[in-house]
């Protein structure tokens, strides 16, 4: 939109660890957050992104170069998204999620939704709060109180009684 | 909040929009294991009303519950509860209200059950009464005010009229229940709750009569309190009418023939009535010609049951027996058949 010239642009990305990446901006801008700066002119130096670090970056510009170069399958898009975060572990991940929050990329942000869900999947309530640095902040009472409400919700199917 | 043990803890501490969108891909059994016990942060976002809608937008698979005294269907799936026994020799009655069925069962006096066909779980309500009195239609609403499920009873005693009672029972807080005043409504709005079924859209229970068609009338289960509203008088008085439910709203079909009905819509808050579309499959009458049973004397029509998709999908079946039905689009007016 903002290229009036044929020629690919590059759009140059800091992270807030100081590391500076290349990026074409036909790729960049599947970032809103990215592509209202280029919109709005204030592109021309480098981009300062405070609230990612270059590790993450460095993922989702791979990211960004792989998902630009698959042309209009949201099939083939999926399938891409599924084998990209296949191998990322809970923390990266959840770097991710922030990340793509922070640059308005829905999609990648729905995809990594999804696999930190798939993650979670039959992990114990306790291993959840490890991962995501929660602390109880239950009593015991209140505790007893949740899980006694949901044996409520989902009693298992009753056999019917005989009177 | 947040341990100090190493900052990196604190990015992992998601904002709230984001925790949000994990837990929606999260399926039913782990949000209610695992993540509602977490923290009281977790467990107040699943608890929301957002929430709540969001999830079931995503994880329920989508079905068609057709309550019929001969028919139970949801989706493609059976429900176990209603053979052949049911139809022939109890008074099995049924409600629902966002998917879930309230049954019970007049013959033998059997509590009310509430099934979830969803997840195939069943809970028993309490009886109001150790002695059950003789039960009219009961209804199911959802407050969601609250964020509870509301048991409207309907009964009486010995069969008499003048001992009608409407009583409102919270689902799995406690035994408290309530009575709702019925003494303001007219004698025909009196003789609707005592004889007719109801249709549930979320907060409110509606009692419709297809014969006399002339008043809806509605309780509202937050607020407690019956409405009587007036019925649009139609084209043809003679012509059958069809109330369902569209989860928000209440749709009235006014069959003007056996193969044409005007849609209404209900506005739940004012009783307002506003023309939506006109359903004429009279041209198609010769396709649907087929469905038709020889030796059956019931005039051949197409009766309305359930909104697949509301404004937009249409269930409708054939008043003769078969198990077929017409999805019928009302936007593009394409049609196409399925087999129960």
């Amino acid at each position: 939109m903002a290229a009036e010239t044929g020629t690919p642009t590059t759009l140059t990305l800091k992270s807030n660890d100081d590391e500076l990446f290349s990026v074409a901006e036909s790729a960049a801008i599947l970032s809103v957050t990215i592509r209202n700066m280029v919109e709005d002119g204030c592109a021309g130096g480098v981009i300062p992104l405070d609230n990612v670090d270059g590790k993450t970056l460095a993922s989702v510009i791979t990211y960004m170069n792989g998902i630009s170069a698959i042309p209009a399958d949201e099939e083939k898009k999926k399938s891409y998204r599924d084998k990209f975060l296949s191998d990322k572990d809970f923390e990266t991940l959840a770097d991710m999620v922030l990340a793509a929050n922070y640059l308005n990329m829905s999609c990648l942000m729905d995809a990594v939704s999804a696999k930190i869900a798939q993650v979670m999947e039959k992990k114990s309530v306790g291993w959840v709060r490890r991962k995501f640095g929660i602390e109880n902040d239950y009593t015991p009472e209140e505790e007893a109180a949740v899980k006694e409400e949901h044996k409520w919700t989902f009693e298992g199917v009753e056999t019917d009684d005989d009177n | 909040m947040q341990k100090k043990e190493d900052f990196n803890i604190n990015y992992r501490a998601l904002p709230y929009d984001l925790v949000f969108d994990v837990l929606l891909h999260l399926p039913e059994e782990d949000i209610y294991d695992n993540a509602m016990l977490v923290c009281r942060r977790w467990s107040h976002i699943i608890r929301s009303r957002d929430f709540v809608n969001a999830h079931r937008a995503r994880h329920s698979t989508p079905g068609l519950l057709i309550l019929d005294y001969s028919l139970h269907q949801k989706g493609k799936k059976t429900l176990g509860f209603c053979g052949n026994e049911t139809r022939q020799n109890r008074d099995c009655r049924f409600a629902s209200c966002n998917g879930l069925i309230l049954e019970y069962d007049n013959f033998s006096k059997r509590a009310h059950k509430i099934t979830n066909p969803e997840i195939n779980q069943r809970f028993v309500v309490p009886p109001i009464y150790p002695q059950m009195p003789y039960h009219r239609f009961s209804s199911i609403a959802y407050s969601a005010a609250s964020m509870e499920y509301k048991v409207v009873y309907i009964y009486d005693r010995d069969e008499d009229a003048s001992t009608l009672r409407c009583v409102i029972a919270t689902v799995g807080v406690d035994n408290s229940r309530r009575d709702v005043c019925t003494q303001h409504l007219s004698p025909e709005a009196k003789g609707q709750l005592y004889r007719n079924k109801t249709t549930t859209t979320e907060g409110f229970a509606h009692w419709t009569d297809a014969k006399t068609h002339t008043l809806v009338l509605t309780l509202n289960v937050e607020t407690e309190t019956f409405t009587q509203y007036p019925v649009p008088q139609g084209q043809d008085n003679y012509g059958d009418k069809y109330y369902l439910s569209t989860g928000k709203s209440l749709t009235l079909f006014d069959s003007g023939s056996n193969f044409f009905m005007e849609v209404w819509e209900m506005k739940l808050e004012t009783g307002e009535w506003t023309k939506m579309y006109k359903i004429d499959l009279e041209a198609q009458k010769c396709n649907f010609e087929h469905f038709r049973s020889k030796g059956c004397s019931f005039p051949f029509a197409l009766k309305p049951v359930g909104w697949l998709k509301y404004r937009e999908v249409l269930v409708l079946r054939f008043s003769h027996m078969t198990r077929f039905c017409v999805a019928y689009n009302v936007l593009t007016k394409e049609f196409d058949y399925f087999k129960l």
